[in-house]
This record gives C-alpha cells, sequence and structure tokens, in this order.
C-alpha cells in the first residue's frame, strides 16, 4: 500500500466540498465487514487512522453529514488495502441499497420503475447536500433508460461504485433478470456529467 | 440566529428517533419467530427477517435484491403476488419453498400488500408457515387410516367367513339330522 499516494489523494478528497449521509459510510462499513469480517473493518480504521483521517465506524450516525471526501477516500483505502479491483467496487455499490437505511426510508418511492426513475433526484438530495442525479430519459418499451450525474467529481472509482448503485435500484423494480449498466459518458474523459444507460430485456 | 439553532436541534432529535425506530423495528423482525420478507411491487426481495433466512438456507446478502420467484415455486407464488395486489391479503396458500441447496420445503404463504400515503402499493409483506411437522403427522396418520381400514377390512371379512361357516356347520347338521 503507497502510503504516500493515500495522503496525496485524502488531501484532494478532502478539498472538495460536498457531504453525503452517514448511512452511506454504514454500508461501505457492511460490505467491507461481509469481504473481510471484523478484522477487516479493524484494519481500515487503523489505517485511516494512520493516514490522518481517524473515525470509528461505531460512532457513524446514518443520518447525519459527513464530508463525501471521507466517504470516498474509505473506498478508495479500502481498494488499496485488500487488493480490490473495480469489479469489487462495482459490486459494492450494487450492494449498497440491500442494507441503507435511506433505501428502507425510500421504500416507498419503488411503486414502479418509472416513479423511481423520475424521483431519481429526490433520492440522490436523500444521500448528498449537492450534485444532482437527473432522469434524462426512460423507454419501457425498448427497455432502457438514462441517468446523468451533475455537479460530482471526487474519483474515477466512484464511477463503477454509482454504476452498481443504480443497476440494484432498477433491479428493484424492473422484472427482468437480463440487466447492464454502462457509463457512457463521464467527467474524468472530458465530459460535463457522468451519463449511464442501464439497459434490459 | 436562534430560531436556525433551535430548528437544527428539533431535526437532529427527530433524526435520531427515527435511527432509535429503525433500531426497534430491526429488533421486532429479529425476534419474529415466523419467516418474513418484504419484496417490491414487482417480487424483489427488499427486507427478509432471520427466520426467513434460516428457512431459505441463504443469509440476508444473498436475499436482498433476489425475486421472490427464485426462493419459491416459481408459478404459485407468481399467481400469489397477483392476487395479492389485486385483493389486498391472501392468507393460508399452500406453495413450495426450496432451499439454497435444492431441499424442497412446503409452506403455507400469507401475503398483505402496502401502500403508501396516495394508495399506491409500494410492496408486499410476505409470512411463511413451515408445514413440514405438519405434513410429517399428516402423512403418519394417513399410513395409520390405511392401515386401520386394512385390518378392519380384513377383519369384517373374518366375520363374514364365521357367518358363512356357521351356515354351512347349521346346514350340515340339519342334513346329519335327516339321514339318522
Amino acid at each position: 500500500m503507497n502510503k504516500t499516494f493515500l495522503k496525496e489523494e485524502a488531501e484532494k478528497l478532502m478539498q472538495i466540498k460536498g457531504n453525503v449521509k452517514g448511512a452511506v459510510l454504514n454500508v461501505t462499513l457492511l460490505y467491507i465487514r461481509n469481504k473481510k469480517g471484523e478484522e477487516g473493518v479493524k484494519l481500515i480504521e487503523e489505517t485511516m487512522k494512520e493516514l490522518g483521517h481517524s473515525f470509528k465506524f461505531s460512532e457513524i450516525q446514518p443520518l447525519s453529514w459527513y464530508k463525501e471526501g471521507l466517504s470516498v477516500f474509505l473506498i478508495l483505502v479500502a481498494k488499496e488495502l485488500f487488493d480490490w479491483t473495480d469489479k469489487d467496487i462495482f459490486d459494492m455499490g450494487n450492494s449498497a441499497p440491500k442494507f441503507s437505511l435511506l433505501t428502507k426510508i425510500l421504500i416507498r418511492h419503488f411503486v414502479s420503475l418509472r416513479r423511481t426513475f423520475e424521483e431519481a433526484n429526490i433520492q440522490w438530495h436523500k444521500h448528498f447536500d449537492f450534485a444532482d442525479l437527473e432522469p434524462v430519459q426512460i423507454n419501457e418499451k425498448e427497455k432502457y433508460l438514462i441517468l446523468r450525474i451533475k455537479g460530482y467529481k471526487f474519483h474515477p472509482l466512484i464511477c463503477s461504485y454509482h454504476a452498481g448503485y443504480f443497476l440494484r435500484v432498477t433491479q428493484y423494480v424492473a422484472k427482468t433478470e437480463k440487466i447492464g449498466v454502462e457509463e457512457t459518458k463521464c467527467m474524468f474523459k472530458g465530459d460535463d456529467y457522468h451519463e449511464y444507460l442501464i439497459k434490459w430485456e | 440566529m436562534v430560531k436556525i439553532s433551535e430548528d437544527k436541534k428539533k431535526i437532529q432529535v427527530l433524526l435520531d428517533d427515527l435511527v432509535v425506530l429503525e433500531s426497534y423495528n430491526k429488533d421486532l423482525l429479529s425476534f419474529a419467530p415466523v419467516p418474513i420478507c418484504y419484496t417490491s411491487p414487482q417480487g424483489v426481495i427488499l427486507e427478509a427477517n432471520p427466520a426467513f433466512e434460516q428457512i431459505s438456507g441463504r443469509d440476508a446478502y444473498t436475499l436482498i435484491g433476489e425475486s421472490i420467484e427464485s426462493i419459491f415455486d416459481k408459478e404459485p407464488i407468481t399467481k400469489l403476488l397477483e392476487e395479492t395486489i389485486n385483493k389486498t391479503s391472501i392468507k393460508g396458500r399452500e406453495i413450495s419453498l426450496f432451499k439454497k441447496d435444492g431441499e424442497k420445503i412446503e409452506t403455507s404463504v400469507l401475503a398483505q400488500t402496502r401502500k403508501d400515503k396516495e394508495g399506491l402499493i409500494s410492496g408486499c409483506f410476505i409470512g411463511v408457515f413451515d408445514l413440514t411437522e405438519i405434513k410429517k403427522t399428516e402423512k403418519e396418520l394417513n399410513n395409520k387410516i390405511k392401515e386401520l381400514e386394512k385390518i378392519n377390512k380384513l377383519s369384517i371379512g373374518r366375520e363374514l367367513k364365521m357367518i358363512e361357516l356357521k351356515k354351512e356347520i347349521k346346514q350340515l347338521m340339519a342334513q346329519l339330522a335327516e339321514k339318522r
């Protein structure tokens, strides 16, 4: 693990403005616990402390605000520490809605695919106090939808996380076994926003 | 300035209450010995209690996000969901559940819709009763009944034979008396 690299990344991430609900940090913890056990959680906490961003998972309040930079950094540290790939980060995002308190609160919005899609930005702002999740297009006949994240640029790693997250929420309301997601535009590739195309059969 | 600070305090109290309420719900669901899960209107599992984890042989991590159709016999559970959405609740429908290892369990399923404040169906509660023991006892009882029926049939047959033999003896006795 390259500590100098991580310290530099942390410095950059903490300077970006924007907050996230503690529930998001909690589901990251659950993913780490599920994959690496209590030892993994302990290791993360110790590493975060070494890197100058000490915090205890047990003290996180699910509905309080935390810096998004911290949340992203936590995922980055886990990736480095456990040698995770982008696929693992996608999986982490995909698992996140399963245990999030926010998802439970938002369950009432999962009435139908269209309603979930139309209320995407409401759901986004239950998680973040910045940026927007714009529902661009839904075509239930041709079975696809397009979502755009505007004003969010923390780390390319999170593109996979969000792809996994959006896929899971769509899986909740689209009755299908064959479903996929692709990031078609990315701010880290020079686009003005991140865009996700979700297709199902 | 004082007003903002007071509002913030009130919001924090509400948020704390919400977390406590969620924890209470979680504890209650964990305590319930009956397997319970909650699905989206499309039948995707969104929540499952430990008793449901146990009966299905899958942990919550695997269960949440799975289609209810992959846990139960597909056709009857799909029909049950459709009927529940139309009728609000269904009780005591016998449907087979398949554990992760493929073991088949006979269950009685009850389902009830959950509606949002606008009256739209936001999901479905599903409760499950394991019928394994009941089915086992039922089978044992049926076997006993069959056995008893067989014994009864044999007894009646024996009885009839006895009557026949008695008749025959009577006839033979009469014939003997005539000859004498």
